[in-house]
């Protein structure tokens, strides 16, 4: 027995997430123009209601598609330098829940293992700059590994929100070297980084809404495959 | 900060749509947040698409008309716009000689734009892409290609939209946008943050009688923070770095550009504008044209940027070519020769 996310649960784990990141739209400010510019809560904001309305307004049964069109409410919406990453998020989630009823550990793996690879192509941000990435690869890396161990998916999850969770205080320590806060080079000592925080943000309203979910004992068993 | 709008989510679009009715013997509104030259397409010109994020009027919005940008193409207020908009701006233009994309070197807008570009080229258009790194304080000489783009791309957009008007390949307006950009320099000062409408939040903070050097156009922290100093003395520190990045020499000619961020007032600029060129002439400088006034706004941010561009026969031509445009108008023919 595995557990799996099907489309009405992944649909509720999606609406979770944007509404936590509307929610956030003060909190990622603020965190923003201590070493950016200051708009990233509104961007965030902006993209994930319009992303929120598409889910709302999604009929159709194919995992993949609902990513893809979550992404490119995104994509169409935010601009800056957080539309293109966040949209690419979801988008690069979409390309390896081809054909998938349900999402697996080892697929859900697989997925944000593609949203890191592909956020880093299109930002060119690695490892230790201060940026997303710094949240979202310890989190693909605890994934991998509780998915090598053969744990449940919430506890997965756990370990992967933990992961983010330690990187984005890692952050803090670190000097940025992408985006508008790189000019301002040793003084970003001491903040955390805002896209670190959201990712961070996303990954834990995708275990909360999957945790409560389980709860509600909502069917969620996928008889092995 | 009291500011004279309605919901602030909508600055952008409102302020789009007026700025087009004040300007619409030039310019229209193509699509939402999409501005082009109301006689685009020009079949057999290349087409010139800057963009940016709004809130820094007239910067980009007002750069469209004859002899400069095609089309401008906005996000939200200090965002880079989003591809899809970018690729409506690249339809609207296209003359079938291809587009080119001027804008500030901002990751945002990189990215945006290369996924634009990539958007175009599926559907057959041929793309260039020419980004504008003048602003001194924002990386090391070497690692030019990190600094951020501020008022320098009003020069790049003038000298490649006069190339373009020509009839000029694609190769051929780049290249003149790349030469004007690599002999673009500019350094900005501030004394007062400017504030994002939708948040309310000043884009930094500062003490009471203090100024920042080397300000990005967004409020990205400054440089170095001093005590306030005078016109003058500021003007000094601004030039001197600009003169020794290029670094600029005794007999060269410039253009130059006084900016205001929106508060600062024309009383100021002038005094600054006054000491620029005292320095610039015991320096054994030309100042070949002035433009002063706000062409790069932070909304009400209080400071300055000097930009000098330095010329050669090319870009001067270039530079006195006709242009006609809500920010810049040249009429060559109405002068007598210089």
């Amino acid at each position: 027995m595995e557990e799996a996310i099907k489309i009405e649960q992944m649909r509720t784990i999606l609406l979770s997430v944007s509404e936590t990141m509307i929610q956030e739209k003060t909190q990622l400010t603020k965190l923003d123009a201590e070493c950016g510019d200051g708009d990233f809560g509104i961007g965030m904001f902006i993209g994930f209601s319009k992303a929120k309305k598409t889910i709302d307004d999604f009929e159709g049964e194919q995992i993949d598609l609902l990513l893809k069109k979550v992404g490119f409410s995104i994509l169409s919406s935010v601009g800056g330098a957080s539309g293109p990453l966040f949209s690419t998020f979801f988008i690069a989630m979409a390309e390896k829940a081809k054909e998938k009823k349900m999402i697996d550990l080892e697929s859900l793996t697989e997925m944000l293992e593609n949203s890191l690879n592909k956020i880093c192509l299109r930002g060119g941000a690695k490892v230790g700059e201060k940026t997303l990435v710094d949240a979202l690869e310890p989190a693909v890396r605890a994934l991998k590994e509780a998915s090598r161990e053969k744990v449940t998916l919430k506890e997965a999850l756990e370990r992967a929100t933990q992961a983010a969770k330690e990187g984005v205080e890692h952050t803090k320590t670190l000097i940025a070297k992408q985006g508008k806060a790189r000019y301002l080079g040793d003084k970003t000592i001491g903040h955390r980084d805002a896209g670190a925080v959201a990712i961070y943000l996303m990954l834990k309203s995708f275990f909360d809404s999957y945790s409560q979910l389980l709860k509600e004992n909502i069917p969620n068993k996928l008889e092995n495959s | 900060m009291k500011k004279l709008i309605n919901d602030p989510l909508n600055v952008t679009d409102e302020s789009i749509e007026g700025f087009t009715k004040a300007y619409a013997h030039i310019i229209k509104q193509v699509a939402s947040r999409v501005v082009a030259r109301k006689d685009a397409p020009i079949e057999g010109k290349v087409s010139i698409v800057v963009g940016g994020g709004s809130g820094h009027e007239p910067e980009m919005i007002g750069f469209v008309g004859v002899g400069m940008a095609d089309a401008s193409v906005y996000g939200e207020v200090f965002a880079a716009p989003p591809p899809p908009s970018i690729l409506t701006a690249t339809k609207a233009v296209d003359g079938g000689k291809g587009v080119l994309y001027i804008y500030g070197n901002y990751a945002g807008d990189n990215m945006n734009f290369d996924m634009g570009a990539e958007m175009a080229a599926e559907e057959g258009i041929k793309t260039e892409t020419v980004r504008v790194w003048d602003d001194v304080a924002s990386g090391s000489p070497e690692n030019y290609k990190d600094r951020r783009g501020l008022i320098g791309d009003l020069f790049v957009v003038k000298v490649a939209g006069a190339k373009a008007e020509t009839g000029a390949v694609l190769d051929e307006v780049k290249r003149v946008a790349e030469k004007a950009r690599d002999n673009c320099r500019t350094f900005a000062v501030a004394l007062s943050p400017g504030t994002i409408p939708a948040t309310g939040e000043p884009t930094f903070t500062i003490g009471g009688n203090k100024m920042y050097f080397g300000v990005g156009a967004h409020g990205e922290k400054g440089v170095k923070k001093t005590e306030l100093k005078t016109a003058d003395e500021a003007v000094e520190i601004m030039l001197k770095a600009i003169l020794e990045d290029l670094p600029f020499h005794k007999g060269d000619e410039v253009c130059i550009i006084i900016n205001g961020y929106g508060s600062t007032t024309l009383m100021e600029l002038s005094i600054v504008n006054r000491r620029t060129h005292e320095l610039l002439e015991e320096n054994g400088i030309k100042v070949y044209h002035t433009e002063m006034g706000n062409f790069l706004t932070t909304q009400e941010m209080a400071g300055c940027s000097i930009t000098l561009m330095k010329l050669d026969d090319e870009l001067k031509e270039l530079y006195d070519a006709p242009a006609y445009s809500p920010t810049i108008n040249k009429y060559p023919a109405l002068l007598s020769k210089r």
